[in-house]
């Protein structure tokens, strides 16, 4: 009854913290006991723990009100979900012993290890934390409208991790948890910068470092981006041809020398945005892996994935549309998502507002 | 139901201070109830006792008052007693100053005291015994006298004397005697 009262008297703060590789993002949202919104913050913090900085700036919000709740997103590797909610058919998947489950609507389960639960407790044991909740569980509140569709793939990608399920009418088929892997951007990267050197025939010495092992993980693993590459210096190359016609010499070398330098400005620009194509291909080769064993591994049953949607909560590029469709042969959908206002939002469910 | 790993703290706005100071006002508060009750049920009873003893001062009043009311009419009785004391010895005197106001040789057969006068029945031998030895005593006693006589077998007088008193004439006798 006297809580009640206080209830009524105090705002609700909802810290929602989301940890990435480097960083963590912690949002904060202060709301009345009429539930309208009177503040919200959200602030990146270059740690993966609770830093003195973090600390602070929860704790600012925190003082204002006892009915304060932290939300944190599970961040481990060690998860994941599995078609069915009995106890029993666990092990067919995975080992219960050292695992905490949550069965969703009595269909299928999400999972993480206990030692993963008892870290996130301790990492975050001064300000304490209320809820940890799984990829998993944000990716069915966020396309529950799209669940009970036929066959179909959904992504929930992360800054550091990508969650895949594949549901049949609500009833889940296939899921699993990736990490998308760094080494794979810097390789990447490199790949990038030695074709630019060999589109520009800039320097014979860099020509000299690149050996044959390299080159065949560049044709094994990005191939489809070198053809891209030929494809748009030849669009350029004509595009010059064009424009020769109606110029004399003197302006066809100031044209040429202008287009190379925008050519330059292009590619450094495309360098620049490298790493954010490269993520997108380190997605759709994750999905591509999960795909592949979903079909091969016999324990899951195995249907056409006709479409894909993907939830994007880091502003991935049109490429991942691009690859899934052109390469997998699937409809694909990306829808933007605000990942912690699902966090946000899945907890304010649980506190039934 | 609830999708989170782990169950969210109690969330309460009384932290352990508040409890404290919850704790020493709640005391303080039973305290002073507990005193306020306590000076009111001695309030209650000192009241009831005070009606108690008003009552009983009305009743000893009462009774104080009806005791004084027979005290008063006892000792109007015994005013009373006293007189009738007073009149019976002044009667017995006054009898026995009238009896030794009869001679020897006469006898008195009735005697009847009025409140202003004496109706005395007799046997005088002679009606000079009688005027000599008995009215002329009257006579000095009571204003008027009046006598009768009437013969009995043996020759002497049976007598009736009536004697009033006549106050008024009394004092008019005696304001005549103080101007001779």
């Amino acid at each position: 009854m006297l809580d009640k009262i206080f209830q009524y008297l105090y705002n609700k703060i909802f810290v929602t913290i989301v940890v990435n590789d480097t960083f963590s993002t912690v949002h904060v949202e202060v709301v009345s006991h009429k539930g309208s919104v009177q503040d919200s913050a959200t602030k990146e913090f270059e740690t993966t723990s609770l830093s003195d900085d973090m600390y602070d700036y929860i704790e600012h919000y925190t003082e204002q009100s006892p009915y304060y709740y932290i939300s944190v997103l599970d961040y481990s590797l060690s998860q994941g979900a599995v078609p069915t909610c009995r106890v029993d058919d666990f092990s067919l998947y995975t080992d219960l012993l050292s695992l905490k489950h949550k069965c969703f609507k009595d269909s299928w389960a999400f999972f993480t290890t206990k030692q993963n639960i008892k870290e996130i407790e301790k990492n975050y044991e001064d300000i304490g934390v209320d809820f940890i909740f799984s990829p998993f569980l944000v990716l069915s509140h966020f396309f529950k409208d799209k669940l009970d569709e036929k066959n179909s793939m959904f992504v929930f990608v992360q800054e550091d991790a990508v969650s895949i399920c594949v549901f049949s009418h609500s009833e889940l088929l296939y899921a699993t948890h990736k990490k998308i892997v760094k080494n794979h951007h810097e390789e990447e990267d490199e790949l990038v910068m030695e074709d630019d050197m060999l589109d520009m025939d800039d320097d014979a010495i860099e020509l000299d470092s690149i050996d044959l092992d390299d080159v065949d993980i560049d044709d094994a693993i990005g191939g489809s981006l070198d053809d891209f590459g030929d494809i748009e210096d030849l669009d350029s190359l004509d595009e010059i041809e064009d424009f020769s016609d109606s110029k004399d010499l003197e302006e066809e070398l100031e044209d040429e020398y202008e287009e190379a330098n925008e050519e330059d400005e292009k590619d450094k620009d495309d360098e620049e945005d490298e790493p954010v194509d490269s993520k997108d291909y380190d997605v759709f080769l994750i999905i591509q892996n999960a795909m592949e064993h979903f079909y091969k591994d016999d324990i899951y049953k195995s249907e056409f994935v006709e479409k894909i949607y993907v939830a994007d909560s880091i502003g991935l590029d049109d490429d991942l549309k691009k690859y899934l469709e052109d390469e997998m042969f699937v409809s694909a959908y990306i829808r933007k998502a605000d990942l912690l206002a699902e966090v946000l939002d899945i907890t304010k469910m649980e506190l039934d507002l | 139901m609830s999708y989170s790993y782990i169950k969210p703290r109690k969330k309460s706005a009384i932290t352990v201070e508040l409890k404290f100071v919850f704790v020493f006002f709640g005391v303080t508060i039973f305290m002073l109830f507990s005193v306020y009750g306590f000076l009111s049920f001695k309030g209650y009873r000192f009241s009831k006792e005070s009606e108690r003893i008003i009552s009983k001062q009305k009743h000893l009043e009462n009774s104080i008052s009806k005791m004084k009311e027979q005290i008063a009419f006892i000792e109007k009785e015994s005013m009373v007693a006293e007189q009738i004391h007073t009149k019976n010895s002044v009667l017995k005197d006054s009898i026995s100053n009238l009896f030794d106001l009869i001679p020897q040789r006469i006898t008195l057969s009735e005697a009847k005291l009025l409140k202003n006068g004496l109706i005395l029945y007799g046997i005088t031998p002679t009606k000079d015994v009688y005027n000599f030895m008995l009215q002329a005593p009257l006579r000095s006693i009571f204003t008027k006298t009046y006598s009768s006589f009437y013969p009995e077998k043996n020759g002497w007088l049976r007598f009736v004397s009536t004697n009033y008193v006549e106050v008024e004439n009394d004092m008019f006798v005696e304001e005549n005697t103080d101007e001779n």
